[in-house]
């Protein structure tokens, strides 16, 4: 019995082999000599497709991740060395825009300087005073170069103050805001004369303007040219605002000054072909 | 060789006073690192060393500042004599009466400054402008603190030994029995 059944099994093996055998035959049978898939072909191109679909994509996600991976490493190298590269840029572009800037600056003084009686020097400020006194500032012009006390000290906006003390190298200005400095200007429109004062901050007080004088808010001031200190017609500042009082013979006249105080850096300081020194500075302030 | 170190640390802060320092906007006061410098010096050395020292960066000061020579070696010495005069009797050189001191400090030299300017020029007014001041104290009362250590790290440096004994003293010991 038992033999009968090992027997019948041997049989289905030997069919199941033989049936294999048989389709592979006839299947390569049918592929030779043929260039297109047949059906189990394509199905099986099909499924194998798919895995291979799934494990490339498996393997490029992974990979893709490595390479970031390992490029994040370079990207910070490259991060680090860009942003240096641009630190150098900015830096340099930060001295080209003040080159530009230093080179209208001087252009305006030039243009300012041949407008101006000769001779003339170009000079820098080099310190400004501490105190909450006096308004003076260093300048970088000294006697070696013929600067003198006394000799007036402007920019492109207007007049800026006077010299006060000068050392073979460097001068120190009297700025015309320092409440010790006078300048003789007149109104523009109409001649009236006045003696112009710093008051201490921003701004210049006009003195000694009778009160039937016709001066309004925006006149412009000039310089007179008395005195010989300063060219007559150099722009002082316009008047800001006109008070007159009923006590007294003056307006109380308040003038905002054409310069900005503070913002001087480059200033042209007009030399006197006749040397002020000699004279007595301290007669200019009354 | 004390006197000489302090003269040229304070030539260096008035020179950083008047060109770096200068950059702010008006508005918002600039630091008075050469003030605070004179304050110490007061209130640290000996009464020759410490009136020569504060005449001699008076009359640096008179170069840089005003139009009036030696009204700041006035204000200087006098401000010396009047904080010597104190110490002897106060413990003003404590760390806590370190700021007012040095606000009264100010008040006391700046008073003196503009009564001097009114005087010689009574003719030009100047004005009292409380804001201007109170932006300086502020300042003031800011740095003073850091540059008071900046300046004890400089004495130190010129007197170690003294600096020793200093750390090395017994620390319960009462201070103002001294």
């Amino acid at each position: 019995m038992r033999k009968k059944n090992r027997k019948s099994q041997q049989i289905k093996i030997f069919f199941l082999f033989g049936s294999i055998l048989t389709f592979i035959l006839i299947l390569i049978a049918s592929t030779v000599g043929r260039q297109e898939l047949n059906g189990p072909q394509r199905l099986a191109l099909d499924l194998i497709g798919k895995g291979q679909y799934v494990v490339t994509r498996l393997t490029s996600g992974v990979s893709n991740v490595w390479a970031d991976y390992i490029g994040l490493i370079h990207v910070r190298d490259e991060n680090r060395r860009l942003q240096e590269e641009l630190d150098k840029f900015k830096e340099t572009n930060i001295k080209y825009r003040e080159a530009v800037a230093t080179n209208v600056r001087l252009s305006k003084l030039l243009q300012v300087k041949d407008s101006l009686p000769p001779p003339t020097l170009t000079a820098q400020i080099v310190g400004r005073d501490p105190s909450l006194w006096f308004r003076t500032i260093i300048v970088d012009r000294g006697s070696s170069e013929g600067v003198e006390k006394g000799m007036p000290v402007v920019t492109v906006e207007g007049v800026v103050g006077q010299i006060l003390d000068t050392s073979p190298n460097y001068s120190k200005v009297l700025l015309a805001n320092d409440p010790n400095s006078a300048i003789d200007v007149l109104v523009q429109k109409n001649r009236v004369q006045g003696i112009l004062k710093g008051n201490g901050s921003n701004g210049f007080n006009l003195l000694y303007v009778l009160k039937n004088a016709d001066v309004e808010k925006g006149d412009a001031i000039v310089t007179s040219g008395l005195g010989d200190i300063f060219p007559k017609g150099l722009p002082v500042g316009k008047v800001s605002e006109v008070t007159k009082s009923k006590r007294g013979m003056f307006q109380l006249i308040e003038v905002e000054p054409s310069v900005d105080f503070s913002q001087l850096e480059y200033l042209i300081i007009i030399m006197h072909e006749n040397s002020l020194a000699d004279q007595d500075f301290g007669k200019q302030y009354h | 060789m004390p006197v000489i170190s302090y003269f040229f640390l304070g030539v260096f802060l008035l020179i950083l006073q008047t060109s770096l320092l200068t950059i702010l906007p008006h508005w918002a006061g600039s630091p008075d690192p050469f003030f605070v410098l004179i304050v110490f010096v007061a209130i640290r050395l000996k009464l020759v060393h410490g009136a020569l020292l504060l005449l001699m960066l008076g009359l640096v000061m008179d170069i840089f500042s005003g139009i009036f020579l030696g009204i700041y070696p006035i204000a200087y010495v006098l401000l010396f004599l009047l904080l010597h005069g104190l110490s002897r009797g106060l413990a003003i050189q404590e760390t806590v009466h370190r700021i007012p001191l040095v606000i009264i400090s100010y008040l006391f030299v700046n008073g003196l400054l503009y009564s001097c300017a009114s005087y010689l020029a009574p003719e030009n007014e100047l004005t009292w402008n409380w804001k201007d001041i109170l932006m300086q104290i502020l300042l003031l009362a800011i740095i003073t603190l850091p540059l008071f250590t900046l300046f004890e790290s400089f004495d130190a440096m010129l007197t170690p030994r003294k600096a020793s004994q200093f750390f090395l003293r017994p620390k319960n010991k009462n201070t103002f029995r001294d």
